[in-house]
């Protein structure tokens, strides 16, 4: 046996016993669910893949799981809020959450939070999509990692179904759908732009991408 | 130099904008449910477009990030993807487009809004200046295939250029074509950025619309009568007189743009000053001819 470390005061797996662990675990778990706040997870279902571009389009959204999760800043939202571009104005913020591990596979039923699923923040009525989880901050205190740091940016909607349950995420779809011939994306010109163009086009041309 | 000039404005730059985007606001694209566009449609989705400049306050009230949509129970996002945005980017004089300071366009047939239906003059207007509006169309994805069909159902149309028919000043029915010509695409994809980022794909496709900016409108008298003196040679010392002069001119003179009239045309030996237009009856008299 390596005699690196005291093996008076600990394993060799860092200071801590599988006791100490628990109780140390125990006080996060409290401490989340004391200063947390409630946050919906929600898995993503990957239903079409492609393997030449490496991506999947056709996700679903079809469940969500109510977690506790302490917010690493308690002033604000990161990011750099609100972005004034080409595509207008868009929202770019970001959050950090700390969420138990052993709550978090108790809860979800998942090994460990995954890139790509959403997070719903009621308190803020905010969807964000996770980008990043860190499961090694803090470094292992007394021997063990025993919280995934999230970090989750506002969600970019691509007309993905859901049917999480969460009344507000499922109805994304209905506010901001561009469905066939529905245009109701609060931000397209779509409808205006025809409007004004009907009467300056000269209609005897055709139009390749349909009707003016 | 240019004050004393009635304010007019046709909002040609706007019209242009507004025909340049005209042509991408219908466009649709479906997800199928397998790879390379095969299988059932799952979903079509008309694609938004929008103008990309824009005042912030307007985006504030109707994005959708909007504080009213938390208000309302709506969840927040950030934006909806794919989307496309456009922007006149700059403008130049087009000179091999150019005509004639001199050349005019008028309008004879049509009633001009807001002119009497009857009248002796006619509105009319020098040649319109050709300027070339550069503009960008971006298509904006969180991944590749959606970009693609949409890209792959526009690029075709240009081969390389797709004209429009605008009718730029009303009234004047001055319907010009503006050919709108693709010039290139580039694509940005942040997929190498460090984990934490969302992707974001753009595809920049670059367009010159060769459109147009136009002088005032001005009141012009109808031309009833058109004197057109012949010559046996090109050059004036061989042949310094006409040999006969053709006059046309409108019966009776004094009509106006919507009363009867015909048209007659009387030829004279050699060159004249014409004496006589028409009589009290309306007919047409002998055209006086001297020398």
């Amino acid at each position: 046996m390596s005699q690196t470390v005291n093996r008076f005061i600990q394993d060799g797996n860092g200071p801590g016993t599988t006791s100490e662990q628990e109780l140390y675990e125990s006080l996060i778990e409290e401490n989340i669910r004391f200063s947390g706040v409630e946050i919906f997870y929600i898995p993503r279902t990957s239903v079409r893949t492609d393997n030449i571009f490496n991506e999947d389009i056709l996700s679903s959204f079809t469940s969500s799981f109510a977690l506790e999760m302490m917010p690493d800043n308690t002033s604000s939202f990161g990011g750099s809020g609100l972005i004034m571009g080409r595509l207008g104005l868009t929202l770019e913020q970001e959050v950090i959450l700390f969420a138990s591990r052993k709550r978090f596979v108790e809860v979800t039923g998942l090994p460990y939070p995954n890139i790509g699923d959403l997070l719903w923040l009621p308190f803020a009525k905010k969807l964000f999509e996770i980008l990043n989880v860190d499961y090694e901050t803090p470094f292992y205190q007394v021997g063990k990692s025993m919280v995934f740091g999230i970090r989750a940016q506002v969600f970019d909607y691509t007309h993905q179904p859901f049917t999480t349950g969460v009344p507000e995420v499922d109805s994304l779809g209905d506010v901001l759908e561009n469905d066939g011939d529905t245009m109701i994306d609060p931000d397209a010109q779509n409808d205006a732009i025809e409007t004004e163009a009907d009467g300056i086009l000269d209609f005897s041309e055709e139009n390749p991408f349909g009707r003016f | 130099m240019l004050d004393g000039i009635s304010p007019y404005y046709f909002a040609s730059v706007r019209k242009t904008v507004t025909a340049f985007g005209t042509l991408f606001n219908n466009i649709k694209m479906a997800r199928t449910a397998e790879v390379n566009g095969a299988g059932t449609t799952i979903k079509t989705i008309k694609v938004p477009i929008a103008y990309a400049p824009a005042q912030s306050y307007i985006s504030w009230l109707r994005g959708a990030h909007s504080i009213s949509r938390s208000t309302d129970g709506e969840a927040v996002i950030s934006k909806t993807l794919p989307r496309m945005a456009y922007a006149l980017k700059s403008m130049t004089f087009d000179k091999a487009r150019s005509l004639s300071s001199m050349g005019r366009i008028n309008n004879s047939t049509e009633t001009l809004i807001g002119s009497p239906a009857n009248r002796s003059t006619v509105k009319s207007m020098l040649q319109p200046m050709p300027w070339n509006f550069d503009f960008e169309l971006l298509i904006v994805s969180k991944n590749l295939d959606d970009g693609y069909n949409i890209m792959e159902q526009i690029l075709p149309n240009f081969k390389p250029t797709f004209p429009l028919t605008v009718n730029f000043v009303p009234g004047l029915e001055l319907k010009l074509d503006v050919p709108v010509i693709f010039n290139g695409i580039t694509q940005s994809d942040n997929y190498e950025l460090q984990i934490g980022e969302k992707r974001l794909i753009t595809w920049t496709l670059d367009f010159t619309a060769k459109s147009y900016i136009f002088p005032p409108l001005s009141d012009v008298g109808l031309i009833k009568r058109v004197i057109n003196p012949m010559f046996s040679d090109t050059d004036p010392t061989i042949a310094p007189e006409p040999v006969v002069t053709v006059i046309t001119e409108v019966n009776p003179f004094e009509a106006e743009i919507n009363d009867p009239y015909t048209v007659i045309q009387e030829e004279i030996e050699g060159s004249g000053v014409r004496e006589a237009t028409v009589s009290a009856s309306g007919e047409s008299d002998a055209f006086g001819v001297s020398g």
